[in-house]
């Protein structure tokens, strides 16, 4: 089974980051950024949500063992920002929300690739 | 690490954008765009014949090869390789015979584009194309967007050094990209040295960290990998990570890590390119690594032999020297052969000036490893026998490109190779009619990315979609990355003497000093421009010759002037931008003939 981290927020993720690296060993981590969602469970980012349920479905597919964080960006105006953390940081460089990536990684997808399930599930099963 | 990861974001984005430009308009707008682009282009290629049929009368007959267009320096050479099945075709169509069939363009045209329906036959697909590199993929992607059924066959065979990469081809992982990219390293070195005159405070110390160049390369090349596959993935191509080679006209065998499968096909498109060759001396194979393996070394080359003097050994030359090692650049007889050997020899002397030395009329004997590690090479003056040796931390082979003809079993198949490359016609046909050959395993035709990925478009769709448009392989424009650029584009002067007769030429050529490099007192002594064309009548322009900073760039919309007729009086009719290196094409006014000083007075003059 894949261990599933929510995490909400910059300094949440990068600690969960941090803690995975030195964590267990198994270095695989998949990481879903997506737009935060306000009390009713409404996400602002259309994209994210319609990911989320394809996203969920193939990580079946993903490898025993390896992580998967699920990184809740913020509101809108947040992730607005261009300063945004999320965007500036050299390791999640991130430019469209939702954004499913593999850790320190090339595979990564971005905007409406996050919900084609073929597209999905061959991030988390790639081997190269 | 950190600086890697952002470069390799950034690429994705670019790439997906640019492949989205790529592919969309086929199967979203080929009412409306393609329609115009195929039409346009008939017109064009008409077009050309008309000017060809002009200069041909100016000429006096048709029987230097007339065309400007389809005897460009690579075609010239190869007029003696002919099919005979289209030179009969050929005189049918009241055309005088040709020997060669893609390098009369006139006679080509004349034939019609063979339509056939090759749809759902009783095969697993309607296409296999075998080698996933620029042509086969570009190939590939286009077929499916028309409805095909496709699958695409990729692998590589490790160096001997044992150097391996993913899907792509040679261009992404050992070719034009990582070369592009480690010229870029070199240039930028440069750069941050001139800083200093235009008043940066520089350290005086800069060092190059080879194995985070190789890793930042590195981590772009994966990134592109990861695009492609994804790509294929969402276009529906089949990949198939296995070496194909056939079992009969209609069947492949796909070696793959989990065992055989074969594949049957109605449809082929070999597309398998080329790797490096080695030289049949001892210690080359155990000792020496070539282009495949330079950008990915697992550690700094030192002081590098890079023997042959083609653009590829030019090239990595060049950026080795820019990044501060040593290498030494060996020649057996010419530089940039198939080049225009002017601009050959100048490329030559520039590099020589930046303390590149070259052995010239040497070929090596043999390497040994020392016991400290280093290699020991021997080798031999070909004019004077005279043997020498010298001691070298790396020795890359550049001697040349092998088609990778050897594991496709093509006799199997009925195809027909030559050497180790595959003879095709107008339309990319080999010798069995369903069987089709793009990129760099064809004969006799240009080795660039942009050539194959342009001519497996126009071959799916000539099959799958309603287009006749034919690739013109005539003028393509093209750029060694030297320290010093080189780009050009049509005719050498060479080949514009020997297919229109010196007396029939007018060369127009000049220094030129870029603006930018007063300040840091570059030299300037190499940056020359020229353009070959006809003497009388339009004056159109054969060949466009840059050496200079940002070669390809300048070259590119060129190329397409060019292409579109181009002639003396427009260029010389063409308001420059100041101040520029490109410019300095609209300035060109002392022939060569006129004996006149072709150096500068000064900047503005």
């Amino acid at each position: 089974m894949v261990v599933t981290h929510n995490v909400k927020g910059w300094d949440e993720f990068s600690k969960k980051m941090e803690e995975l690296e030195t964590g267990d060993g198994n270095n695989l981590v998949h990481v879903l950024f997506s737009g935060g969602k306000d009390e009713n469970g409404q996400s602002w980012c259309p994209y994210c949500v319609k990911a989320e349920p394809v996203i969920n479905d193939a990580l079946k597919k993903a490898a025993d063992n390896s992580h998967f964080v699920h990184v809740d960006v913020g509101e809108r105006s947040y992730w607005k920002d261009l300063n945004c953390p999320f965007r500036k940081d050299p390791n999640t460089h991130l430019i469209f929300l939702p954004t499913l990536l593999r850790w320190k990684s090339p595979q990564r997808l971005d905007g409406e690739r996050c919900s084609n399930k073929d597209l999905v599930e061959m991030m988390f099963e790639d081997e190269d | 690490m950190s600086l890697t990861l952002w470069n390799s974001r950034f690429s994705v984005t670019l790439l997906r954008q640019h492949s989205t430009i790529f592919t969309s308009a086929a199967p979203i707008t080929s009412t409306h765009s393609s329609y115009y682009t195929f039409k346009s282009n008939t017109q064009q290629q008409n077009r050309n014949l008309t000017i060809m049929k002009t200069t041909n009368q100016l000429a006096g007959g048709a029987d230097k090869g007339g065309n400007r267009s389809s005897n460009s320096a690579r075609n010239a050479r190869n007029v003696s390789q002919g099919r005979t099945s289209l030179e009969s075709s050929a005189s049918d169509t009241g055309v005088p015979p040709f020997n060669h069939p893609h390098c009369d363009r006139q006679a080509q045209y004349q034939q019609p584009v063979r339509k056939v329906k090759p749809l759902r036959g009783n095969y697993d697909y309607d296409l296999v194309v075998i080698g996933g590199g620029s042509g086969g993929l570009a190939c590939a992607k286009e077929a499916v967007a028309h409805g095909a059924r496709v699958a695409c066959l990729d692998f590589v065979k490790p160096t001997p050094t044992g150097t391996k990469w993913g899907v792509g081809g040679t261009c992404v992982n050992v070719g034009c990209i990582p070369k592009k990219l480690m010229h870029q390293a070199s240039l930028l070195g440069e750069s941050v040295h001139e800083a200093a005159a235009y008043g940066w405070n520089v350290e005086d110390k800069i060092k190059p960290d080879w194995s985070k160049l190789v890793t930042s390369v590195q981590n772009h090349i994966k990134s592109v990998n990861w695009v492609t596959r994804v790509d294929m993935r969402d276009k529906k191509v089949e990949y198939i990570n296995g070496l194909g080679s056939f079992v009969d006209s209609h069947t492949l065998s796909a070696k793959l890590k989990s065992g055989d499968r074969t594949i049957t096909s109605q449809t082929f498109v070999i597309a398998v390119g080329g790797r490096p060759r080695y030289p049949n001396i001892p210690g080359a194979v155990e000792y020496g690594i070539t282009s495949d393996d330079i950008f990915s070394l697992d550690r700094e080359p030192g002081k590098t032999l890079v023997v042959g003097a083609g653009y590829i050994g030019l090239e990595c030359a060049g950026f080795l020297k820019g990044l501060g090692y040593e290498p030494t650049v060996m020649v057996r007889s010419i530089v940039l052969r198939g080049f225009d050997q002017q601009m050959a020899g100048l490329v030559a002397a520039s590099m020589e000036e930046r303390g590149i030395p070259f052995l010239r009329k040497t070929v090596p004997l043999s390497v040994e490893k020392q016991a400290d590690g280093r290699l020991l090479v021997k080798y031999e003056n070909t004019e004077t026998g005279e043997v020498d040796s010298d001691v070298f931390d790396t020795v890359l082979w550049a001697i040349g490109r092998k088609g990778l003809v050897d594991d496709l079993n093509l006799q199997n198949a009925g195809v027909l190779s030559q050497k180790d490359k595959i003879p095709v016609d107008s339309e990319e046909t080999t010798n069995v009619p369903h069987i089709y050959a793009v990129g760099d395993i064809i004969y006799g035709k240009p080795e660039l990315t942009p050539v194959a990925v342009l001519a497996g478009r126009l071959l799916a769709r000539r099959l799958y979609a309603d287009s006749t448009l034919r690739m013109d392989y005539a003028d393509v424009a093209t750029t060694v990355f030297t320290p010093l650029e080189y780009a050009c584009v049509g005719l050498s002067e060479e080949d514009a003497v020997k297919t229109y007769g010196a007396e029939e030429i007018e060369v127009f050529h000049g220094y030129y000093k870029p603006t930018e490099f007063f300040i840091p007192q570059k030299s300037v002594r190499y940056c020359y421009v020229k353009a070959v064309a006809q003497r009388t009548g339009d004056q159109l322009v054969y060949g466009l010759h840059y050496l200079g900073p940002v070669a390809g760039e300048v070259i590119q919309g060129f190329a397409a002037a060019l292409k579109s007729g181009l002639t003396i009086p427009t260029l010389m009719n063409t308001v420059g931008i100041h101040p520029t290196t490109a410019e300095e094409f609209t300035r060109l006014s002392i022939t060569k003939r006129s004996g006149l000083d072709p150096t500068p007075a000064s900047c503005c003059s």
